[in-house]
C-alpha cells in the first residue's frame, strides 16, 4: 500500500531527512515527508497520510494530528499551482485586499477556489517575512513575489497559466 | 546617518556575499578557526558573549551568555543547538536575508555556540516557505563541510559540530522555543510548560539551546571584534546592531542593521518616512505581538530595549510598523486578531477559547453588530488571558488589544455607536475605513 | 540516604511533602482541593486547561498547580484573590463554547465542569455570539459521543497514547479549531477504551450502553470484583431500585481502585459484562418433559435433580464447573460431586492433566513483581487480549526499560515494544530446552539441542492460554518451573477463568475426584449423567459432533444463569441461578490476592444463589454434613482459604512426550469475547468483533493444495465458507481465527482441514 503511493524516488527523499535525526527519531521526518508527498500529489488524502504512518512506523492519528495542524497541507483538491496573497498587517497597510481583488478578477475565482483548468489556486497566507517588500505574495510555497503591482502581478501568473500542457 | 550593516549583514552588498569564498574573504569563520586550534576555554567564550550585552534578538531579549551557560557542557547526555529561523512575527524579515546572503555566518555562529554547550548537533529551523533561503544554507553547510570547517572532525581537531538545516509546514507558534522542540520531534507544535527549561530537557529530552538567528550571527563578529567593540556599538544595556524591519505606511521599507540606541526618527528617515507626506499616526515597535505606541510617544524615543520599555511597549522581534493617519486602528486590530485566532495552538483555554472570542467581538465592531458595551468587553475579555497561558501567545493576544483600546479609545467607541462607520473615515481627509488600499499600478500611490 | 523533606504552606496550612512533587499532589495529599481538568494523577502532566492555577508568593503570576513543583518555604495560595480571579476567569472561557445542555446530558450529576461551574462560575455569562459545534464521530459500540461538548482537556488522548499503548484519539486542527477524535472514522479499538469514558470530565465521552439510563444520584454503589479473567479486577456496581416495587436494576459498572490488580483502571470486557444481566436469562425451574419444557417448582425440581444424580453409580457422570464461579459455590459444588461420587472438571481447555494437582492456580508473585520486571519472557501469551489488566502493567514494565519477548506460533498485535519468536507449537520445548542450555541449566536425562533463543537472563516468565491448551503443556510447565528453581525468576501461570486459584485450593482441600484425563473423552465414553453448573459446553470446551450427542443422550442437570439455543435441545432439567452480580462470594485470583463482595443486587425472577441450591440439594440426599451450613460464612469457614501453603508449582517431568504430529493446526485461543456466558450475552460487547477471518501462511496454503485466495472452505463448526488472511506471520502449518470466531471456540490447539474457497 504505501510502496505505491510512497515509491522509490520518495522514498528516498524521505530518507534523508529521516537521516538528518538521531537513529529512531524518524519521526521528526514527518513534516517534511508529508510535504514531499503532498508536492508529488498536490494535496493530501487519508491514504496519503497512512502511507507516511506506514513508511515512517508511526500509529496513523500521529500523522493526521501533524497534517491537520501546520497550514501548508492541503486537504481538499488543489490546482497546479497555489499563489497565496499575504494578508497580515504590513501587507494590509500595503493593500493586500486589492491584489486579491485583483487576482479573484483575473483569474475569474474567489479566494480559496481553483481555476477551472486546474491550474492555478488562489488563497491568503499569514505573514511571510516579506513586510519590506508588501505586498507579498508566495507562489507554490517557494517563490516570492514581492512589492506587486498589477504588471508583475502580470508577468508572474503567464507562466503558472501557460507552462507545460 | 549611523553606520549600517557591521554584524549580521556584513559584506551583503556583494552579489555572491553567500559564498564561502566571499565570507572568507571578510574574515569569515577565522572566530572558528582560532577556538578550534587554541581549543579554547568554554567559559572564557561565555564570557565574551555575556561582556558584550547580546540579547536574544527573536523577542524575549534575554541574555545570550546567561542562557549558553545553564547547559551543563559535562553532563554526558547528547546535546542539541537550535537555531530559530521560523521569522513568523508579523511585521518582521531579518532572518530571511541572514539565511540567504550570508548563511555562513550563520552556520559560523551555530558552530562556536555547539562548541561552547558541547552539542555535538545542531538543527537550523527555517519556515516553511524559506525555500530558496534553504537552498541557500544548503550549499553553504555543504561547502563548509568540504572545507574542513563543519561535519565530523572539524579541521582534524576531533571538534564534532553536525549542522543539519530543516523546513517547517506552515505555522506561527512553532517559533515559539519549546514549539519548535516540539515540532522537530514530528509533532503538533504545541509549546511545552516550563520548567523543565530546554537548557535541562529540551529536544528529545536532552539539554538543548534554541537561539534565533540573528543572534547566533552575530556571535563570530563578537568574538572577531571584541566584545567591548559590539558592546560600544550599541547603549548601556543594549549592545550591538539590531535589525529593524520598517514596514507599512513609509516610502522605503526595509531592513536596517543599525546601532542599538538609534533615534526611532533616524531610523523613519531612513525608511523615507511617512508615506506620501502623511501624519504618523501610530507605531507598532517590535511586530505586532508587542503594544502600540502613539506617533507622540515615538518622538523622542531610541531604539533599544531600554528606551522602548519605557514607553510601554518592547522592541520584541525588531518588527516595526509604521501607521499613517488614515488607519482605522478598529479594522487594524481586528485584522491583526484574525492572525492570532488562526495561529492559537489550542492547548490553553483562555488562547483557545478568548482568541476566538476577541477576534469575534472585534468583527461585529467592524460589521456594526457590537453591543453597545463591547469595547469594556473586548478589553476585559483580552486582561483575562494575559498572565494565565503556557506560552507568551496569550500575552500576544492580551498587548494588542488593550493598547489599542487604551491608545485610540474614541475609535472603538465611535465605531460601536456608528454601527460599524469608522472613526477615520469621517474625521481625515483621504482616509478609507479600509485603509488597507492598493492601486494596481503602483502599490505606494493608493489613492 | 534519608529522604529529603520539604516544607511548604497551602492556603495557611504548612504540610511537609517531597522534593519533585507538584503543587497540586501535595495538595490532594493533605485534602486540599484546588480544581482542575487536565490533570489526572495517572497520567502525564500537561497544565494545559489553567483552571488549577494558585498564587505563589513571589511568583509574578498565577502559576499550574499541577506543573510547578514545589520548592522548600513554598508559600501557595489556592483561594486568594489572583487565584480565584484567575480560576473564575478560565472558567468562564471553558463555559462560552460549552453548550450546557446539562439537563440531557448523561454526565450530568457527576460532570467535573458543573461542579465547578457552581464554585467558580458566574451565574450569566457576557459572551453572546455563536457557540462553536463540533460533529461527532462514532467511537463504536461503547463510547458514546458528544464533541461539541469537549473542554480539550485531552485526558483521554493521553490515556491513549500512555497508558494503553493504542494511540488512536488525537488532536486535530489547531486553536478554536481543534478537535478531539480519531479524524478518519476509525473508531477506537482498545480493550481498555471505557477507562476514557470515566477520564472525561464532562459529557463528551459517555457510555453507550448507559446513555439515558439514569442518573447517578440515585444509584446505590456495591464493591464486587470481575469474573473474566484471572486476575479479577474490582468493581463498583451500580444498581438502581426502580419506581415500580423494590425490584432492582444493574446500571453500571466503574472500577473500584486497587493497588494489586487494576488500579485505577477497567477492561472493557469487565465494565460491560453487567449488560447481560437480563439477557436470556433463566428465570423458573424448568424441565424437559418428551421434548417439551415446562415450568415446574423449585421442589419438584431438586427431588429430581437429587433423584436422577443419586441413580448414578459411582464414577458414572460428571460435574463440569465454569472456573469463574465462586468459591464458595464451587465447595458446595464439589463437595456434592464427591458425595455422589461424580468426577470434577473446572478446568476447560485442558488438553493434559498431568500436573493438574501441582498447585497451578496461584503463582507467587505481585502485580508490583511484573512492573518491576527487566526481563520478560511470554510463551503463547497476549495478555492484551486475554489479561488486558495484565497487559497494561507489562506494558509499563516495558515502559520503564524492560525487555519483553514473546514465544507466539502466530505474530501478536500489541500495545508494548517486544520482539516476537514465531513458532509452531509443537517446536516451544525445544526452544525451551536451548534457553536452557544457554543459561547452563542441567535437566536429567534431556538431550542438547540446536535451535538457539536469545532471552538471555529471565526474571520473569508468563505462561498463557497457549501453554494451559498446548499438547505438552505440562512439559512447558514443568521446564519453566524448573530454570525459575535454579535462576530465582519469577513465574506466573495464568489459568483460565477467575478462579481457578479458589477452586484448586478447595478441591484439594476435599480431595476431590479431578478428572485426570482430557474430558472429551470422560464425556464420550462414560457419562450416565451430566451437570452443567454455569457452563455451556457448545461454547466452552472443545466441542464436536459426539459430544454433542453424548450430551443429548445422557441426563443433563444445567444449573446456571443464562439459556443458550444448543442447552434447550441437550439439557433436561435447567435450575435457575444468581448471575455473577447478584452472587456474595469470594474469589482467588492468580497472584493469591483473595477477596470477598457481596451480591449487588437481588437474583433475577426465581434464581437462587447457587450455593444455597447445593445445600438442599445435599439435605435431599441425605447427607447429613449439609444442614449444618446455614450461611454463606459457614462455608468460608469449611473452606480455610487462608491456607495456601501448596502454592508454587512442583511437578516435574521425567520424560518429554512426543509432540502431537498434525498436518494443520488450529492455534486460536477461546475466543475472549466468549469466555463465558456473562460476555457472551453482553451485547455492546459482543458488536465490538470484527468479521470473521482465517490466518495462514502462503506456504501452508501451497502445502495444503489450495489456491483460491479470497476465502477457504472450513470442513468443521458452523461456517463452510471463510475469508482468507494470508500473513507471513505465522507459523506455517498452523491456522488462526480472527475477528469473529465465537462459534469455533470449541477447536483450539486441534487438527483442521481447509478445501479451496473464492
Ligand atoms: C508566540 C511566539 C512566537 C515566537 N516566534 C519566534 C520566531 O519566529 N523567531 C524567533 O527567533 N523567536 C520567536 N519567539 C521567541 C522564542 O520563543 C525564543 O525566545 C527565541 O527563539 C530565543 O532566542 P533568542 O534568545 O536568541 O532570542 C517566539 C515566541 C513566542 C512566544
Ligand atoms: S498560549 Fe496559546 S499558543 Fe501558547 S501554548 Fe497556550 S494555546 Fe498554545
Ligand atoms: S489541571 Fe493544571 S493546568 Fe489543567
Amino acid at each position: 500500500m504505501s510502496s505505491q503511493i510512497i515509491h522509490e524516488r520518495l522514498a528516498s527523499a524521505i530518507d534523508q531527512w529521516v537521516n538528518k535525526f538521531p537513529k529512531g527519531e524518524q519521526k521528526s521526518a514527518t513534516l517534511m515527508a508529508l510535504r514531499l508527498v503532498q508536492e508529488e500529489y498536490r494535496w493530501l488524502e487519508q491514504p496519503h497520510l497512512d502511507a507516511v504512518a506506514e513508511y515512517l512506523k508511526l500509529p496513523k492519528i500521529d500523522v493526521y494530528e501533524v497534517a491537520s495542524f501546520y497550514s501548508m497541507y492541503q486537504h481538499q483538491p488543489v490546482g497546479k499551482h497555489l499563489v497565496k496573497v499575504c494578508t497580515s498587517l504590513s501587507c494590509c497597510l500595503n493593500g493586500a485586499y486589492g491584489v486579491v481583488e485583483y487576482l479573484e478578477g483575473k483569474l475569474n475565482i474567489q479566494c480559496g477556489q481553483t481555476t477551472k483548468d486546474g491550474r492555478i489556486t488562489l488563497q491568503e497566507t499569514e505573514c511571510l517575512a516579506a513586510c519590506a517588500g508588501a505586498p507579498a505574495i508566495c507562489v507554490d510555497d517557494k517563490f516570492y513575489h514581492e512589492n506587486v503591482t498589477a504588471q508583475t502581478i502580470e508577468k508572474m501568473i503567464r507562466p503558472l497559466i501557460e507552462e507545460g500542457a | 546617518m549611523s553606520q549600517l550593516n557591521q554584524v549580521c549583514y556584513r559584506g551583503i552588498e556583494r552579489e555572491d556575499s553567500y559564498t564561502l569564498a566571499a565570507y572568507q574573504a571578510i574574515g569569515g569563520y577565522s572566530a572558528w578557526r582560532k577556538i578550534l586550534e587554541e581549543k579554547t576555554d568554554r567559559n572564557q567564550i561565555i564570557e565574551v558573549i555575556k561582556a558584550s550585552g547580546l540579547k536574544g534578538r527573536g523577542g524575549a531579549g534575554f541574555s545570550t551568555g546567561l542562557k549558553w551557560s545553564f547547559v551543563d557542557k559535562n553532563n554526558p547526555k547528547q546535546k542539541f543547538l537550535v537555531c530559530n529561523s521560523d521569522e513568523g512575527e508579523p511585521g518582521t524579515c531579518k532572518d530571511t536575508l541572514i539565511l540567504s546572503k550570508n548563511p555562513h555566518q550563520l552556520l559560523e555562529g551555530m558552530a562556536i555556540c555547539a562548541y561552547v554547550m558541547g552539542a555535538t548537533k545542531a538543527y537550523n529551523y527555517m519556515r516553511g516557505e524559506f525555500f530558496l533561503q534553504y537552498q541557500r544554507c544548503e550549499q553553504a553547510l555543504n561547502d563548509a563541510i568540504s572545507a574542513g570547517l563543519l561535519g565530523k572532525n572539524c579541521l582534524g581537531t576531533g571538534v564534532d559540530v553536525e549542522i543539519f538545516n530543516i523546513l517547517g509546514a506552515g505555522s506561527y507558534i512553532v517559533g515559539e522555543e519549546t514549539a519548535m522542540l516540539e515540532s522537530l520531534e514530528g509533532k503538533r507544535a504545541q509549546p511545552r510548560y516550563k520548567p523543565p527549561f530546554p537548557a535541562v530537557s529540551g529536544l528529545y529530552g536532552m539539554p538543548t539551546i534554541i537561539n534565533n538567528t540573528e543572534t547566533l550571527a552575530s556571535v563570530p563578529v563578537i568574538l572577531e571584534k571584541g566584545a567591548e567593540w559590539f558592546a560600544q556599538l550599541g547603549t548601556k544595556g543594549s549592545g550591538g546592531t539590531k535589525i529593524f524591519c520598517v514596514s507599512g505606511h513609509v516610502n522605503q521599507p526595509g531592513v536596517f542593521e543599525v546601532p542599538m540606541g538609534i533615534a526611532f526618527s533616524e531610523l523613519l528617515e531612513m525608511a523615507g518616512g511617512v508615506r506620501k507626506g502623511r501624519k504618523l499616526k501610530a507605531v507598532i515597535p517590535g511586530g505586532t505581538s508587542m503594544r502600540i505606541l502613539s506617533a507622540n510617544k515615538t518622538l523622542s524615543m531610541r531604539m533599544d530595549y531600554e528606551d522602548i520599555a519605557k514607553m510601554g511597549s518592547a522592541l520584541g522581534s525588531g518588527g516595526v510598523i509604521i501607521m499613517d493617519d488614515s488607519t482605522c486602528m478598529v479594522q487594524a486590530l481586528c485584522h491583526m486578531m484574525r492572525f492570532y485566532e488562526e495561529e492559537s495552538c489550542g492547548q490553553c483555554t483562555p488562547c483557545r477559547e478568548g482568541s476566538g472570542w476577541v477576534y469575534k467581538i472585534l468583527k461585529d465592531m467592524v460589521s456594526g453588530k457590537a453591543r453597545p458595551d463591547a469595547v469594556e468587553q473586548l478589553y476585559t475579555v483580552a486582561k483575562k488571558i494575559e498572565g494565565r497561558t503556557i506560552c507568551a501567545f496569550g500575552e500576544a493576544i492580551s498587548w494588542p488589544v488593550t493598547s489599542f483600546i487604551d491608545t485610540f479609545r474614541e475609535e472603538f467607541d465611535y465605531i460601536v455607536a456608528n454601527q460599524g462607520k469608522s472613526w477615520v473615515e469621517s474625521q481625515v481627509a483621504g482616509a478609507h475605513a479600509r485603509a488597507f488600499g492598493w492601486h494596481a499600478k503602483d502599490n505606494r500611490d493608493a489613492s | 540516604m534519608t529522604e529529603q523533606v520539604l516544607t511548604v504552606k497551602i492556603d495557611g496550612k504548612t504540610l511537609s511533602c517531597k522534593p519533585g512533587q507538584s503543587i497540586i499532589e501535595v495538595a490532594d495529599q493533605n485534602g486540599i482541593f484546588i480544581p482542575r481538568f487536565c490533570y489526572h494523577k495517572s497520567l502525564s502532566v500537561v497544565a494545559s486547561c489553567r483552571m488549577c492555577l494558585v498564587e505563589v508568593e513571589r511568583a509574578p503570576k498565577a502559576l499550574p498547580a499541577c506543573a510547578t513543583p514545589v520548592a522548600d518555604g513554598m508559600v501557595i495560595k489556592s483561594q486568594s484573590k489572583i487565584a480565584r480571579q484567575a480560576q473564575k476567569a478560565v472558567m468562564e472561557f471553558l463555559l462560552i463554547n460549552h453548550p450546557l445542555d446539562c439537563p440531557i446530558c448523561d454526565q450530568g450529576g457527576e460532570c467535573e465542569l458543573q461542579d465547578l461551574s457552581m464554585g467558580y462560575g458566574q451565574s450569566e455569562s457576557s459572551f453572546y455570539q455563536s457557540k462553536r459545534a463540533v460533529k461527532d464521530e462514532d467511537l463504536g459500540p461503547l463510547i458514546a459521543t458528544n464533541m461539541t461538548r469537549c473542554i480539550h482537556c485531552t485526558r483521554c488522548v493521553r490515556f491513549g497514547r500512555e497508558i494503553a499503548g493504542t494511540p488512536e484519539l488525537g488532536a486535530v486542527g489547531r486553536g478554536g479549531h481543534m478537535e478531539i477524535g480519531t479524524f478518519l472514522k476509525q473508531g477506537v479499538q482498545s480493550e481498555v477504551s471505557g477507562n476514557m469514558i470515566d477520564l472525561c470530565p464532562v459529557g463528551a465521552l459517555t457510555s453507550k450502553p448507559f446513555k439515558y439510563q439514569g442518573r447517578s444520584w440515585g444509584f446505590g454503589s456495591h464493591s464486587h470484583m470481575s469474573a473474566h479473567d484471572c486476575l479479577g479486577s474490582h468493581l463498583s456496581v451500580h444498581t438502581q431500585v426502580t419506581n415500580v416495587g423494590k425490584e432492582q436494576r444493574l446500571m453500571r459498572v466503574l472500577p473500584k481502585e486497587s493497588h494489586h490488580v487494576n488500579g485505577t483502571w477497567l477492561s472493557d470486557r469487565d465494565r460491560f459484562s453487567y449488560t447481560a444481566n437480563e439477557q436470556n436469562r433463566i428465570l423458573k425451574p424448568m424441565f424437559k418433559k418428551q421434548g417439551n419444557w415446562i415450568e415446574v417448582s423449585w421442589q419438584e425440581a431438586l427431588t429430581l435433580a437429587a433423584k436422577k444424580l443419586s441413580e448414578l453409580k459411582m464414577g458414572q457422570g460428571q460435574l463440569l464447573l465454569s472456573p469463574s464461579v465462586s468459591t464458595e459455590e464451587g465447595y458446595m459444588a464439589m463437595k456434592l460431586a464427591v458425595h455422589l461420587g461424580l468426577e470434577t472438571c473446572f478446568s476447560m481447555l485442558k488438553q493434559d492433566l498431568k500436573d493438574q494437582f501441582s498447585g497451578v492456580g496461584v503463582s507467587q508473585i505481585t502485580m508490583h513483581d511484573v512492573k518491576q520486571a527487566k526481563n520478560i519472557v511470554m510463551i503463547g501469551s497476549n495478555p492484551k487480549v486475554h489479561q488486558p489488566i495484565l497487559g497494561l502493567a507489562i506494558r509499563q514494565a516495558q515502559l520503564a526499560g524492560a525487555k519483553v519477548e514473546h514465544l507466539t506460533a502466530s505474530g501478536l498485535t500489541l500495545n508494548y515494544q517486544a520482539t516476537q519468536l514465531i513458532a509452531h507449537p509443537r517446536l516451544w520445548v525445544n526452544h525451551l530446552l536451548s534457553h536452557a542450555q544457554s543459561q547452563n541449566i542441567a535437566f536429567e536425562g534431556i538431550k542438547s539441542v540446536n535451535t538457539e533463543v536469545g532471552w538471555g537472563q529471565v526474571d520473569l516468565w508468563v505462561l498463557g492460554e497457549g501453554v494451559l491448551m498446548h499438547p505438552q503443556g505440562s512439559e512447558i510447565r514443568s521446564l519453566v518451573s524448573q530454570m525459575v528453581q535454579a535462576t530465582g525468576a519469577k513465574l506466573l501461570i495464568l489459568t483460565e477463568g477467575s478462579n481457578t486459584a479458589g477452586l484448586s485450593i478447595v478441591a484439594k482441600e476435599l480431595d476431590v475426584n479431578l478428572s485426570d484425563r482430557p474430558y472429551l473423552q470422560k464425556i464420550g465414553i462414560h457419562s450416565e449423567a451430566i451437570w452443567l453448573h454455569q457452563t455451556h459446553p457448545e461454547f466452552d470446551i472443545p466441542f464436536n459432533e459426539t459430544i454433542y450427542h453424548q450430551l443429548k443422550k445422557s441426563f443433563v442437570v444445567a444449573t446456571s444463569s443464562f439459556w443458550s439455543d444448543q442447552m434447550k435441545e441437550y439439557a433436561d432439567l435447567v435450575l435457575p441461578i444468581a448471575s455473577h452480580y447478584e452472587t456474595s462470594g469470594t474469589q482467588v485470583n492468580v497472584m493469591g490476592h483473595v477477596q470477598s463482595y457481596q451480591a449487588a443486587l437481588m437474583p433475577l425472577g426465581e434464581s437462587r444463589p447457587a450455593w444455597k441450591v447445593f445445600k438442599v440439594l445435599g439435605q435431599l440426599l441425605g447427607k447429613t454434613d449439609f444442614s449444618e451450613i446455614e450461611a454463606l460464612s459457614d462455608i468460608q469457614q469449611l473452606m480455610k482459604l487462608s491456607v495456601l501453603s501448596h502454592a508454587g508449582y512442583d511437578y516435574k517431568v521425567d520424560q518429554l512426550r512426543p509432540a502431537n504430529q498434525v498436518s494443520l493446526l488450529n492455534i486460536s485461543a477461546k475466543h475472549p469475547m466468549a469466555c463465558d456466558a456473562q460476555v457472551r450475552h453482553a451485547e455492546p460487547l459482543q458488536n465490538t468483533m470484527d468479521q470473521l477471518r482465517v490466518r495462514i501462511s502462503e506456504q501452508t496454503l501451497q502445502s495444503l493444495d489450495i489456491h483460491s485466495r479470497k476465502t477457504v472452505v472450513l470442513f468443521s463448526g458452523a461456517f463452510s465458507e471463510v475469508l482468507l488472511d494470508i500473513s507471513h506471520d505465522i507459523a506455517d502449518g498452523c491456522i488462526e481465527f480472527v475477528g469473529d470466531y465465537r462459534e469455533l471456540a470449541g477447536s483450539w490447539l486441534q487438527e483442521i482441514e481447509l478445501g479451496n474457497g473464492a
